[in-house]
């Protein structure tokens, strides 16, 4: 799932400083669960707003609303009330429902209130790790099922590299595991390592042409 | 003129190069410098390429100014910087203006290095690069168009034989001995036993590929417990930090150029591997001493 | 929506004297939603209780305030009465105007009461009606192991007329029996013929447990025997395994042949053959494990019987004899009177080998001198510990064990048997008990608890008091994971979509799930989000400057309570909301206290390691730490959260708190 973090408050405050009344909308999906934009976020980040608000003396009034799901168009739909009373709105959701409200809403300054940033799993209780980079060329048949893409710091198809620190960490982040060593383990359990043992030619970095687009076959 | 890097492998007994770091910056009096007083002392010389991801001269720039002053440059190719068209194209300069012995690199990541925004390229990693190279030895370019002109570099990568866990790393050397390489210069040494082990395993593989032992003077205890704890790949045994550690004080530099002797010294009577790789970035003038101190001058 | 609420006011027998109340009637009638106000000095008497019913069923209304003495005290005799009158018990709301404002303050406290009063109104105004019913309950009961905390348990369960199953890892009941009946007396093959021959309880040897689904009154518990695996359905559970032994010694010393465990002198003791009688005989003990009273009975009796049937010199090397269990002060005289030699020493002794000798060098704590002793056999102190497979058996239950790796935490709400799972129990050597008369008392208490839960084969529990609701529930597992009781699991809601479902009869209503919920699907009868933020919005107008606690109902709720029974004085502006459990406050409750104008906000729970939900007061610590980042991030001066812990019986503890926070507000003149 899409996992998105709260942008620092300055810099919230400083995108909606010329305004006087804003709408923080959340979203219901992926940032509910990654606890960065949903209904609950929605309330703490407008309370924290409303009393920056009137200690600088200057009024801010903050409306919450929360959708089902920000990227689609028939849900944001159903609060373009609220966003007609106010003069610009505060996103809480991924990238994809940022820029769904603002074409949805195109008259209206609609500003992200979070950094999105991978499609992960949550590895414990708040707590989400990286695991799949959309890059539109899936190998993880080759790896055991961990994704070296964006689990290997350098993306490399035929790792580890030199930099692997003891005990199998990153070479960037002691705190990371080495996903190369992962891969390593995870294929020796499963008797596989002739597989590692392949070499890979180099990866098709074309394989989703950005702007990506997927049509699915007529039903 | 200096022999060409890939005869010298096949007949000297115990092979000898050494590492020459670019500045920052378009003066090349420095580098100048030390070509001049390393080319008839080593078989090869080494350029790193933006060594540790800080931007530098080219190694490239670098290795043609060794071509042109006699000796026998070594380029260092990364792949994190340049994708695969801008290496090839490197590497058509390159052989064009007669460097003709490659080292192949993963790099280092951008954050420990000072463009900590960048975006790393890493279109290729270190096997892939060896198999591109010899592609293009084969008169071809990766998309398969011929190319104009005969190439043949000599293809060499690194090792490292402390690694932790090692399986892993074995698993990639083996990729690459596979893709075929003429010489290996490991990473840093400080435990002979390591480097044994490394050499073993490579030979149930390949018996022709020359192992070049790295070796890195650690200069002090500080220093060395600094780069067991934070630099991947190295391990330095508890015995040389407390060598280190009991000589007295200034005295760090020969401390270490004497350990790093000792230990080539050993490298070389033990026959433990085919040359050595000295790299003393920074205090390039001072690896004459460490040469005369091993014997090998 | 619309309610009626009906206000009625005590004044505790005229005792109250600081309020005025026919001002708080005045105004509290005013209140909008309040139909009634009824005044009297006996609410909780006969007299008053039977006026309070006809005020009901006259009334006509449906909402209840009672504002008296504290609910602590007598939430459930007003619970009572609206039941008599047809209104559901969770209608009742209560305003602490005794304990929490009369008896707490120094002076006039009319207003604070008419507030009190009015948060309780607002707060009556948002509850909901709680169900009961009545659950079918399993009446079998799984009793894990097959020792004698295990064999007592499933023998005095058929007592009571309950099935039970042993479940034994190992091929026969009881091996471990034998040392009962060398230090107790009792003879354990009458033991096992009574519950081979009981027709309510099945034994399972070699058998394992594989998994465990399901909640109290409803465990699927899988088990494997004989190659097979069977599903069985059982209401509760309670794990009797024993503990097991090692010595304390380095491994080199453990091999020597000298060195032996209780166990095994025991055997030599009774060994018929044995060729040479040791002349002297060592133990040692108390030095690594202060807690168990077996060692010292095991080595007290076998000291003993050294010196009375072998004549050995025999020396004790303790840190502390304790006799504080049956029998022990008795055995240990004896011991002394017959010669036994025990030496006080505040380290272990150091235990070597020299000419196959063992010799023993220790400082005698009396004496003040080193000693060096030989001994041909050392009875070497043993370790008790928990068994193989404890931590296969945590985690398929799904309950922690403590840092010796044992089970039962030392959480003062759970001990000594219960778990933190409602049904999951444990006795024995598996708590690292050994104890046997503690033993025998923990396996009555397991028993009479199950008795109570399971024997009508119905329990009544509260319906859906806390309910995720499957309309917003997006199945996010954050609370299946954190609920601290084991109560919550995946379920099918009506059109199929997977939800989270809360089991009436294994929730504990802390309300850890509800605040910790990302979609705030989670609803609380009784303490949600309403209810909270009526409590709030009820004091706007006068919470400048004001301070609101939230107070846990185990820990600080209590403890106030005590500060006012003390007659313990504290300022006048705090406003103290009750919750279930510290850990059920969540982040934006506090911001909207501030939002409201409150100037500083306390949480208060239960110390550290002694919440009554396990990590309520964890989470609440993190939580307040970062709501404390949220201030800072928009930077406002001079409003602060801060979180206490504190028992239930701390008042003084209580009053400092809250006293230091007041100080500061006035201080920053907020």
């Amino acid at each position: 799932m899409i996992i998105a973090e709260r942008k620092p408050m300055e810099e919230i405050r400083q995108l909606i400083a010329p305004y006087k009344k804003v709408l923080v909308a959340g979203c219901g999906t992926c940032v509910t669960v990654c606890w960065a934009g949903g209904e609950k976020e929605v309330a703490m980040l407008a309370a924290q707003l409303r009393l920056a608000g009137n200690v600088e003396g200057s009024e801010l009034s903050v409306l919450e609303a929360t959708v089902e799901r920000q990227c689609e168009r028939e849900m944001v739909a159903e609060i373009k009330d609220k966003v007609a009373e106010v003069e610009a709105v505060i996103s809480l959701a991924c990238g994809s429902g940022v820029q769904t409200m603002a074409e949805m809403f195109e008259d209206k300054p609609v500003f992200p209130g979070v950094n999105t940033t991978f499609i992960g799993m949550p590895e414990r209780e708040g707590l989400w790790v990286e695991m799949c980079g959309a890059c539109g060329d899936c190998f993880l048949d080759r790896t055991g099922g961990v994704c070296p893409v964006v689990r290997c710091a350098k993306g490399l198809l035929n790792g580890p590299c030199g930099g692997t620190r003891r005990g199998g960490k990153c070479e960037i982040d002691p705190d990371k595991d080495c996903a190369w060593v992962l891969i390593y383990r995870r294929l020796e359990k499963q008797g596989r390592l002739d597989v590692m043992r392949k070499y890979y030619t180099p990866k098709n970095y074309r394989a989703v042409k950005r702007p990506g687009k997927v049509q699915a076959a007529k039903a | 003129m200096a022999k060409p890097f890939r005869e010298v492998l096949k007949t000297k007994s115990f092979v000898v190069t050494a590492e020459c770091g670019p500045v920052k910056g378009s003066s090349v009096s420095k580098a100048v410098e030390h070509i001049e007083l390393l080319k008839d002392k080593v078989d090869g010389l080494n350029v790193t390429d933006n060594q540790s991801s800080v931007m530098r001269y080219p190694s490239l720039g670098i290795c043609v100014l060794i071509k042109e002053h006699g000796g026998e440059p070594i380029l260092q190719v990364t792949c994190r910087d340049r994708n695969r068209l801008a290496i090839q194209a490197d590497l058509l300069f390159a052989y064009s203006r007669g460097v003709k012995n490659i080292l192949c690199l993963t790099g280092d990541s951008i954050d420990v290095g000072d463009h900590k925004e960048a975006k790393q390229v890493f279109d290729l990693d270190s096997v892939q690069l060896i198999h591109l190279v010899h592609t293009m030895n084969s008169g071809k370019d990766m998309a398969g168009n011929e190319l104009d002109g005969a190439i043949d570099f000599c293809i060499g990568t690194t090792g490292t034989p402390s690694a932790d866990p090692l399986e892993p790393q074995l698993v990639k050397v083996e990729k690459k001995l596979a893709a075929g390489v003429e010489f290996i210069q490991t990473q840093a040494i400080y435990e002979l036993d390591d480097l044994k082990r490394f050499v073993e395993s490579v030979r149930k593989t390949d018996d022709k590929v020359k192992i070049l032992g790295g070796i890195v003077p650690v200069i002090g205890a500080k220093m060395a417990a600094y780069m067991n704890e934070n630099v991947p790949g190295i391990f330095i045994p508890q015995r040389i930090i407390d060598e280190l550690a009991q000589a007295p004080k200034g005295t760090g530099v020969a401390k270490g150029i004497e350990i790093a002797a000792r230990m080539i010294r050993q490298m070389k009577e033990e026959r433990i591997c085919d040359g050595v790789h000295v790299m003393f970035i920074g205090r390039e003038d001072k690896v004459p001493d460490i040469l005369g101190a091993a014997g090998l001058l | 929506m619309e309610t009626k609420t009906g206000v009625f006011v005590c004044n505790c027998g005229r005792a109250i004297k600081n309020i005025d109340f026919d001002v708080v009637a005045g105004k509290v009638a005013k209140f909008p939603g309040v139909a009634c106000v009824n005044l009297s000095s006996d609410l909780c008497l006969e007299e008053g209780r039977k006026k309070m019913l006809s005020w009901i069923k006259e009334g006509n209304i449906d909402r209840v305030v009672v504002a008296a003495c504290s609910p602590e005290f007598s939430e459930h005799v007003f619970r009572e009465v609206l039941e008599k009158g047809g209104l559901n018990g969770n209608l009742l709301s209560m305003a602490n105007i005794r304990e929490q404002c009369s008896w707490a303050h120094e002076g006039d406290v009319t207003e604070k009461a008419v507030e009190l009063v009015k948060m309780a109104v607002n707060r009556a105004q948002t509850l909901q009606p709680v169900e009961k019913k009545e659950l079918p309950v399993n009446k079998e009961v799984l009793v894990v192991g097959g020792g004698f905390s295990a064999i007592s348990t499933a023998l005095q369960l058929s007592r009571i007329g309950l099935r039970a199953t042993l479940l034994e890892k190992e091929a026969v009941l009881g091996h471990e029996l034998g040392k009962l009946e060398r230090f107790y007396g009792s003879n354990p093959s009458v033991m096992i013929s009574a519950v081979e021959g009981d027709k309510n309880i099945e034994i399972l040897a070699s058998a394992q447990m594989t998994a465990v689904e399901g909640k109290v009154g409803d465990f699927r518990v899988g088990i494997r025997k004989d190659r097979e695996e069977v599903f069985r359905k059982y209401g509760a559970i309670v794990l009797a395994t024993e503990y097991t032994t090692d010595l304390a010694l380095d491994s080199g010393m453990k091999s020597s042949r000298n060195i032996v465990s209780q166990e095994q002198l025991s055997n030599m003791l009774r060994d018929p053959r044995l060729e040479t009688k040791p002349k002297s005989v060592g133990f040692v003990f108390d030095f690594s494990d202060e807690n168990s009273r077996f060692a010292t009975l095991a080595t007290l009796h076998n000291a003993l019987e050294a010196k009375k049937d072998w004549g050995s010199e025999v020396y004790v090397f303790y840190r502390s004899v304790k006799v504080d269990s049956e029998g022990l002060e008795k055995l240990y005289q004896e011991a002394r009177d017959c010669g036994v030699v025990f030496l006080k020493c505040e380290v272990a002794p150091k235990i070597t080998a020299e000419n196959g000798q063992l010799k023993i060098e220790a400082r005698d704590v009396f004496l003040g001198e080193d000693l060096a002793l030989a001994c041909d056999v050392l009875v070497a102190e043993e370790l008790y510990l928990p068994v193989d497979g404890a931590g296969k058996l945590s985690s398929l239950l799904n309950i922690r064990r403590d840092s010796k790796g044992f089970f039962q935490d030392e959480n003062v709400h759970l001990y000594p048997v219960g778990s933190e799972r409602k049904g999951i129990y444990f006795i024995g050597g598996c708590r690292g008990d050994l104890d046997l008369g503690r033993v025998l008392a923990d396996i009555s208490s397991v028993v009479m608890d199950i008795h109570e839960l399971l024997s009508s084969g119905r329990a009544v529990v509260d319906v859906e008091r806390v309910r995720a609701d499957p309309q917003k529930c997006v199945a996010c597992l954050t609370c299946i994971r954190v609920c601290p009781h084991g109560a919550i699991q995946l379920v099918r809601s009506d059109n199929s979509k997977e939800v989270a479902g809360i089991s009436d009869l294994a929730c504990y209503a802390c309300g850890i799930c509800a605040a910790i919920c990302p979609a705030k699907a989670i609803v609380f009868k009784g303490y949600g989000d309403d209810e909270i933020l009526a409590q709030i919005e009820a004091v706007k107008e006068s919470l400048n400057g004001r301070n609101v606690a939230f107070c846990c109902e185990h820990s600080a709720y209590p403890a106030a309570d005590l500060a006012g029974r003390l007659r313990l004085h504290y300022p006048q502006n705090l406003r103290i909301i009750r919750v279930p459990c510290a850990g059920q406050v969540d982040v934006f409750h506090i911001l909207k206290a501030f939002e409201n104008g409150a100037a500083r906000v306390l949480v208060m729970g239960c110390e550290e390691g002694a919440c009554h939900h396990i990590t309520g007061n964890t989470r609440a610590r993190d939580r307040v730490k970062y709501c404390d980042t949220l201030l800072k991030e928009v930077k406002i001066d001079g409003r602060s959260v801060v979180m206490f812990n504190l028992s239930p019986n701390a008042p003084h503890k209580f009053v400092r708190a809250v006293s230091e926070m007041i100080k500061t507000t006035k201080e920053s003149g907020r």
